[in-house]
């Protein structure tokens, strides 16, 4: 489920830029969001602050499942390195060793790197299944996120429908056969900064149509 | 943290969102790009968005393709009925509809108050040939009668309306609780049409075989034509 976090309800501070120059594939940039850590929300994270802690989990829950998702890690070991690196950053924090409170965003993504490489290295120990069998998370999802999640199918088919067919084969053909990018390209005659361009596009109408859903 | 820093205009003019979901970023890349996504909201944003629509463009690609014609819950009703199951089930209760109206307008026909016409049909049983003229409105009940003779041989008895040519129109078992010598059949006079019939009374014996015992004729005839 695509959730939008309402800025004003986040704790610590935001530091707003100016609005960039438009680039070529960006007809309208919007100000750019950076979360700034700092001193005194390390102070109220290692305090157990309940708001705090509620948005570090929900913060970093987010970023560590997209892009563990990215590398192709599956639901359950994403949980577990998930569990782990929030242990190891808390320990971090209470031990006073986060030198750096701008930099904790990435210092958060250093730990999970680490978690990371240490559960490839005892999985590739340990490959046999435990003999007690294997506890499997319940993945069935509830009434009010199916719904989302057709809700939101419909947006994709939607903005599918907008496109010309070879675009949609195109899609189609790099994420639901899972294809290759060079051998996409080749099969439909176009260049890698086309398909880039297409997919950006397709991200960006789907993230206005999902706005303009939920608002 | 020895990766290099990305600048955020840097990752928009290099669409560096769409290049590490397409998977096009080298490792120094991807890891460099990711600590970049745990401080910047717009670039994350842009990441889950892509994410989002991959995953359900891949659910997309599972299901079967299908025009809509109608938007919303007719458009789902419509796809619905195009299935065999629904359209077999659809004829069903339409016909099941149709049987239960049809039998509800036939049985509040019946029920409808009417005048009860009653006949007695002798002079066959008694050696006479006459035929009795019975006019009656078609919305009345008609009670036909006939005497019969009763015999110790015979272990029951029917009455049945025959029509000119012989063939059995209605049956009925007498009871044995019915006493005496009048056999009776009551029915709508609109169940049998103008004409001429016979009603006729048998008495079977216990080895199967049957005798007539009493006979009379009638010509119906409708005051209400």
């Amino acid at each position: 489920m695509l959730r939008y976090p309402a800025s004003g309800a986040l704790p610590g501070i935001r530091k707003r830029k100016s609005a960039a120059k438009p680039e070529v594939y960006w007809d309208e940039r919007p100000p750019v969001d950076f979360y700034t850590f700092d001193d005194e929300y390390l102070l109220r994270l290692g305090a157990h602050d309940p708001a705090t802690e509620a948005h570090f989990v929900a913060y970093f829950s987010e970023r560590l499942r997209i892009t563990l998702r990215a590398r192709g890690i599956d639901a359950h070991t994403i949980e577990d390195v998930r569990q782990e690196t929030f242990c190891r950053v808390w320990v971090a924090i209470q031990s006073g060793s986060v030198n750096n409170p701008q930099g904790f965003g990435a210092f958060v993504h250093a730990i999970c790197k680490h978690v990371l490489s240490e559960s490839r290295r005892i999985d590739y120990r340990n490959q046999h299944d435990p003999l007690e069998g294997t506890d499997v998370v319940d993945q069935q999802l509830g009434l009010e996120e199916l719904m989302q999640r057709k809700e939101n199918s419909d947006l994709v088919r939607a903005i599918l429908a907008e496109l010309p067919e070879r675009d949609q084969h195109l899609l189609l053909a790099r994420f639901f056969e899972d294809r290759d990018n060079e051998e996409v390209c080749g099969d439909f005659g176009v260049d890698r900064d086309y398909l880039r361009v297409l997919f950006h596009r397709a991200i960006h109408k789907f993230g206005e149509l999902y706005k303009k859903k939920i608002n | 943290m020895n990766t290099r820093m990305i600048n955020h205009d840097d990752a928009v003019k290099d669409l560096m969102a769409e290049r590490y979901l397409l998977g096009e970023l080298n490792t120094t890349e991807r890891d460099a790009y990711e600590q970049h996504l745990f401080s910047c909201d717009a670039c994350f944003e842009q990441v889950k968005a892509g994410t989002e629509f991959v995953t359900h463009l891949r659910h997309i690609g599972t299901e079967a393709p299908q025009a809509s014609l109608l938007p919303g819950f007719m458009s789902q009703l419509v796809a619905s009925a195009r299935q065999p199951l629904t359209i077999t089930v659809l004829g069903f209760l339409i016909f099941a509809s149709g049987v239960a109206i049809h039998q509800g307008s036939v049985i509040a026909h019946l029920k409808e108050p009417r005048p009860e016409i009653r006949s007695v049909l002798t002079g066959v049983a008694h050696g006479s040939g006459e035929i009795h003229q019975i006019q009656v409105p078609k919305n009345s009940s008609l009670s036909l009668n006939v005497e019969y003779a009763r015999k110790g041989e015979f272990i029951s008895y029917r009455a049945q309306i025959l029509s000119n040519s012989g063939t059995v129109l209605h049956t009925v078992a007498l009871p044995e609780t019915q006493l005496g010598t009048t056999a009776s059949i009551a029915l709508p006079a609109d169940a049998l049409k103008p004409a001429q019939y016979s009603m006729v009374v048998f008495g079977r014996r216990s080895d199967g075989t049957q005798e007539e015992v009493g006979r009379g004729a009638f010509e119906l005839q409708f005051t209400d034509n």
